[in-house]
């Protein structure tokens, strides 16, 4: 085992404690960068390719509370690809969930913790505007998110394929043989 | 070098020609057939493996650039477990990131078995036994990492064994094919020894030759019915000419003879006066001097009587040369038969004169002799054709004997005799004077 891998898995399990005790969301900083990595390249390698006019546009959505580790997700997509990619800036959105609006126009939405309600309506909206729904919380996969990362014994993505097809979005076989596919069986 | 190689050529048999021919051609032919099969299977089998592990490197290497990118690490060591064990060929994985640190690295020690690395030169990329791909990211395009792989060369090993056992057992079954060739050349070649000896064995004189006529329809067998057809042929020419050559002999022996007799007659003529059938002059010289020198050896006497016929000339006036010629045979005949001994010798010494040579006689007998002549000559009455009667005819002796002494030669005698003669002829005629 790696340091790296070890670290992760020591600051996933201290998360995941402190979250519980806390009752409040916590994010991990190297989870939030991966995601930053993927999204981009889950546009750039999928059907939403195609709506990309200038520039590759991702929305984040979030709880109040959560404002501030929204604010950071500017700083690690940047960080990540400080020129774009493929030639695309990256416009990056922060939106509340109770304006989900602000996202219509993106490639995908980056879900950070809601409440189920909430959660449930922004994913409704972003359903019915195809837009790609990546969520912190890998169990929102159940609830109709598209992307998530499972933290195991190593870090993997998994896509719901059930609502990819639903959104018509059609991810590279590259893409998919690097992921796992979510169903409720599986979960 | 060329000329020792004819010489040798020309000494070795057809049949060691032909099997070693046969031989070099054939382990030729198997030789570079499986070096070229070999080498064929050989590249066949590099490209096939290079091709083999260029997938697996160009599978895996978008797999794990793309987790590179995603910063999913971890699906890159459990991938290339799995790619390590799914591929027993792959002995060893190393995966670097950008900056060349090892994040992964899997050695697969079943597979291993002291494998090391086969690289000829420090630049190589690939090889049959190993691959180093620089990973890229498929879009940024930028490298992300580096992927090196080890495959096992088990595989190589075991076709290298494959096609050496197959080598072996191919020359192996050459082998035994020649042996039996050998076997079956050499069996064929005895045929054409037999043939040859059968030949040998012919003997023209004899008309002998053990061969008799094949019922084989190949070569050899067509080669011996034409032998014995040629024996054959020539026993019957050597037939006929044994036949001719008898009849010749027959005709060389009849020609011989009769070239013997001609030879006789000519020897007999050249010593022989044809008038009188007497020794002629060249003849009594021959004679006289083997006599002589007899004489002188063994220390007897000879004697030499030289007579002529008196009035020889008035015959011939007379009654012509004829008549002449009749007298002289009589006188020839008269003289003949006065000779009584064996080594008593009469030659015609010339025109009316004649030789006696008488060897181991002393004057005394020689003396008798002429006297005896003397008597014959009275009693020969000659005729001429018109009948007339011939009056017998005289003769002059002039005798001259001596036992000859080394230093004297015969011409002394003969002279003597000739003195004594002339002698004879001057006191009157028909009469012996002695020298």
């Amino acid at each position: 085992m790696s340091f790296k891998n070890f670290r992760l898995r020591l600051i996933f399990l201290l998360t995941l404690s402190s979250a519980t005790l806390l009752n409040a969301a916590n994010y991990n900083d190297d989870l939030l960068n991966i995601y930053m990595k993927m999204a981009p390249r889950f546009i750039v390698m999928s059907s939403q390719k195609a709506k990309i006019n200038v520039n590759i546009e991702i929305c984040a959505l979030y709880e109040p509370l959560d404002e501030s580790v929204a604010k950071s997700l500017v700083d690690k997509i940047h960080n990540a690809y400080p020129n774009g990619l493929k030639n695309h800036p990256i416009k990056f959105i922060l939106s509340d969930y109770s304006k989900p609006e602000a996202c219509k126009n993106s490639q995908l939405a980056f879900m950070l913790e809601a409440d189920d309600k909430r959660f449930e309506d922004a994913l409704l909206f972003l359903r019915n505007n195809g837009v790609l729904a990546m969520s912190y919380d890998i169990s929102f996969l159940e609830k109709g998110a598209d992307v998530s990362l499972f933290v195991g014994r190593n870090i993997a993505a998994y896509i719901n394929m059930e609502s990819i097809t639903n959104k018509k979005i059609v991810f590279n076989n590259l893409l998919l043989r690097v992921s796992k596919i979510y169903t409720k069986a599986k979960k | 070098m060329i000329s020792q190689s004819k010489e040798l050529s020309h000494k070795l048999s057809i049949e060691i020609k032909v099997v070693v021919g046969i031989i070099l051609f054939t382990l030729l032919i198997v030789f570079v057939e499986r070096y070229q099969l070999s080498k064929n299977v050989i590249n066949q089998f590099f490209e096939a493996k290079k091709s083999k592990n260029l997938l697996l490197v160009n599978t895996i290497a978008p797999v794990l650039g793309l987790n590179i990118s995603l910063g999913l690490d971890g699906s890159n060591r459990d991938y290339l477990d799995y790619i390590v064990k799914e591929n027993p060929f792959v002995i060893r994985i190393q995966l670097e990131d950008s900056e060349g640190r090892i994040i992964y690295q899997n050695v697969n020690d079943t597979a291993n078995n002291g494998h090391t690395r086969n690289v000829e030169d420090e630049n190589t990329k690939e090889g049959i036994d190993f691959y180093d791909k620089v990973i890229i990211d498929s879009l940024s395009n930028a490298p992300v990492g580096y992927v090196h792989i080890d495959f096992s060369d088990k595989d190589f090993k075991a076709l290298q064994s494959a096609n050496r056992l197959l080598t072996l057992r191919l020359f192996a079954i050459t082998f035994v094919l020649l042996i039996v060739f050998v076997i079956l050349v050499r069996r064929e070649f005895r045929h054409l020894k037999d043939l040859a000896q059968g030949v040998l064995s012919y003997d023209p004189k004899l008309n002998f030759c053990s061969l008799t006529a094949s019922e084989r329809h190949d070569e050899v067998g067509v080669i011996q019915n034409a032998v014995v057809s040629m024996v054959n042929k020539i026993n019957a020419y050597n037939h006929i000419l044994s036949e001719a050559n008898l009849s010749l002999e027959e005709k060389i022996q009849e020609r011989t003879q009769e070239l013997l007799e001609a030879n006789e007659r000519l020897k007999s003529l050249s010593v022989t006066d044809e008038l009188t059938q007497l020794s002629n002059r060249r003849y009594f010289s021959e004679y006289f001097e083997k006599t002589w020198e007899l004489a002188k050896r063994k220390g007897v006497n000879v004697s030499l009587v030289l007579c002529d016929i008196d009035f020889f000339k008035m015959v011939n006036d007379t009654h012509g040369h004829q008549i002449g010629d009749e007298v002289l045979k009589s006188v020839a005949t008269a003289l003949k038969e006065s000779l009584k001994r064996n080594t008593d010798f009469v030659a015609r010494y010339g025109g009316e004169e004649f030789v006696i040579v008488m060897y181991d006689a002393n004057f005394e007998e020689a003396s008798l002799v002429c006297q005896r002549i003397q008597e014959n000559l009275k009693k020969d009455q000659l005729v001429t054709p018109e009948g007339t009667k011939i009056e017998p005819v005289t003769m002059s002796f002039g005798i001259s004997s001596l036992i000859p002494k080394n230093d004297e030669n015969c011409e002394s005698i003969i002279k003597n005799a000739d003195d004594a003669l002339y002698e004879a002829k001057r006191s009157g005629r028909n009469r012996i004077v002695r020298f």
